[in-house]
């Protein structure tokens, strides 16, 4: 199996810890989700994966085998960074034929394709682009290197609503075409809440959530009613959350609602509605809320 | 195989400013040259390739940060990129070392210019290049297999151990923090500051000892410049593990 795994990982940053003994598995052929808030230790997990860093403690394994200076298991991997890495003054069809260099798969035909739906000049230098335009060209070498996994890391920085969903497009054909394992590392979880299978969220160093989307959304919802019925419906159920408006109340739980829990919530009148992604992933992530006291899936 | 297509992308990175270093090079010299025959005075020049020298340090100093985070954007392994840059060295400074000896031989035609090799091994060491009595060149420069070929194996030794200790140097300051910086920075003057002082306090045996030591390795007295060559590639090699040792944990930065 290509998987990704990760044992017992441990990273510290001077007395910094920024993940504290992480056990995660990626699948092959799946797209996932990594979220936290900033600082969460989103970007040190990636860069542990593909060896930009090294864990203070545990070891990171592709198909079994450790990837620590493994070239051969690397050049599975494509990450795609925030940060840019390649030469200012290079122009972008030359980093093309240079990534074709080191990804063997690399399809220039379809960069140049995604070029010309990206509106993006491959005579220019990276220097010469702008936040965005730089963003556009990393997709499109990630997109293009035809590596077994992906990682995307803030991928839509600086994007226009535009480009973001054509990228969302391509990215989606790209995987329907050729089935591959895809991490996506973004602060914008509602556009990307469709297109992710499973979902991984860090938090106080640790793994909150992992566990699929369609399996996490089951799980989660939302009621609201009078203040009073709804803080008697949550005695001793998973409240994420509680806000008030007046003397309505809306809570987020998190837990498979039983026939019971059902049957309750109609006798008091409480309306029962789906919660988003995004707004179960604030919730889940908020400072001295209760996501600590949620039992780990996965 | 990673390690070759590395070695491609440094060479290619390495290649304009090198052609660029020659084309200076080349138009100062030409124009030393042309005075010289149209000045009809006795001038002369030595040691020219000592420009290479200075070239390639600086290319070492500048052959770090740009290339080390292209390789890792293409998730290459350290390993790669470290026997990638030691395989692009080589043949950039035995090239530079064929070059600076063609452009040595043309330009001895016009004006005398003994290498660096010739002043340490050859006979300029004995005859001096001027008789100030006759008022002639005395110096000939020796053009046989073993003088060309030593030279261009006793630079290519220079030019790579030079390049080797810019690279070492930029990664000493690249894996340090500010505090550490400052200390590499004064360390060498301070260094020489306190040898010097030290000198008069230490057994004139053990100087000796030492002057005996530097002229064995650099092969003065025997004139053989293969000791010379020996104790470059040593010494490159030393600081090839110093940079191996910083390179194994070095993070990519913008």
């Amino acid at each position: 199996m290509n998987n990704i795994e990760l044992k017992n990982i441990t990273k510290y940053y001077n007395a910094n810890c920024a993940l504290q003994e992480v056990s995660l598995i990626f699948e092959e052929k799946r797209i996932y989700g990594l979220l936290g808030r900033n600082g969460a230790g989103k970007t040190t997990l990636l860069n542990l994966i593909t060896n930009r860093i090294f864990p203070t403690k545990g070891y990171i394994t592709l198909s079994d085998l450790p990837i620590r200076e493994n070239d051969a298991l690397l050049e599975r991997i494509f990450y795609m960074t925030e940060s840019n890495l390649y030469p200012e003054s290079m122009k972008i069809h030359e980093v093309f034929r240079w990534t074709q260099t080191f990804y063997s798969n690399f399809d220039l035909t379809y960069a140049n394709r995604l070029c010309e739906k990206f509106d993006l000049n491959p005579n220019k230098k990276f220097k010469a682009l702008s936040t965005g335009y730089n963003t556009i060209a990393k997709l499109i070498i990630a997109l293009a290197s035809n590596a077994e996994m992906l990682i995307f890391d803030e991928p839509i920085l600086g994007l226009d609503a535009h480009h973001r969903t054509l990228f969302y497009k391509e990215l989606l054909a790209h995987y329907i075409k050729t089935p591959k394992t895809i991490i996506l590392s973004t602060h914008i979880i509602e556009e990307i809440a469709d297109l992710l299978e499973w979902v991984v969220i860090l938090g106080n160093q640790k793994v909150l959530i992992n566990e699929s989307v369609a399996s996490l959304m089951n799980r989660a919802y939302a009621i609201t009613g009078k203040s009073s019925d709804v803080e008697a419906f949550v005695q001793n159920r998973k409240a994420l959350d509680l806000e008030y408006l007046g003397n309505y109340c809306k809570a987020i739980l998190l837990e498979e609602p039983t026939e019971d829990s059902l049957k309750l919530m109609k006798q008091m009148g409480l309306e029962q509605a789906k919660v988003g992604l995004q707004e179960l992933f604030i919730k889940l992530t908020n400072v001295g809320g209760v996501h600590h006291e949620i039992s780990k899936v996965g | 195989m990673k390690s070759l297509k590395l070695a491609k992308f440094h060479i290619r990175m390495m290649l304009p400013s090198t052609m660029i270093y020659y084309m200076i090079f080349i138009m100062v010299i030409s124009f030393l040259a042309v005075s010289n025959s149209n000045s009809g005075q006795n001038s002369s020049s030595s040691g020219l390739e000592f420009s290479t020298v200075v070239f390639l340090f600086i290319m070492g100093l500048n052959a770090f940060k740009e290339n080390f985070n292209f390789s890792q954007a293409n998730n290459l392994s350290r390993k790669a990129f470290f026997s990638g840059l030691l395989l692009a060295i080589l043949p950039i400074a035995f090239l530079m070392s064929i070059i600076d000896l063609v452009i040595n031989r043309i330009y001895n035609i016009f004006v005398p210019s003994p290498t660096n090799y010739d002043m340490i091994y050859g006979t300029f060491r004995d005859t001096g290049m001027f008789d100030w009595n006759t008022m002639e060149y005395v110096w000939k420069q020796s053009n046989t297999f073993f003088t060309l070929s030593s030279t261009v194996i006793w630079q290519f030794a220079a030019y790579v151990l030079f390049f080797a200790l810019g690279v070492v140097i930029t990664m000493v300051y690249f894996r340090s923090n500010n505090l550490v910086k400052v200390i590499v920075s004064v360390a060498p003057i301070a260094l020489l500051v306190l040898l010097r002082n030290l000198v008069g306090f230490l057994p004139k045996t053990w100087l000796l000892s030492f002057g005996a030591f530097i002229d064995t390795i650099f092969g003065w007295q025997t004139r053989n410049p293969y000791m010379a060559v020996l104790t470059f590639f040593i010494l490159s090699l030393f600081l090839a593990g110093c940079f191996y040792l910083l390179l194994r944990k070095a993070e990519a930065r913008e």
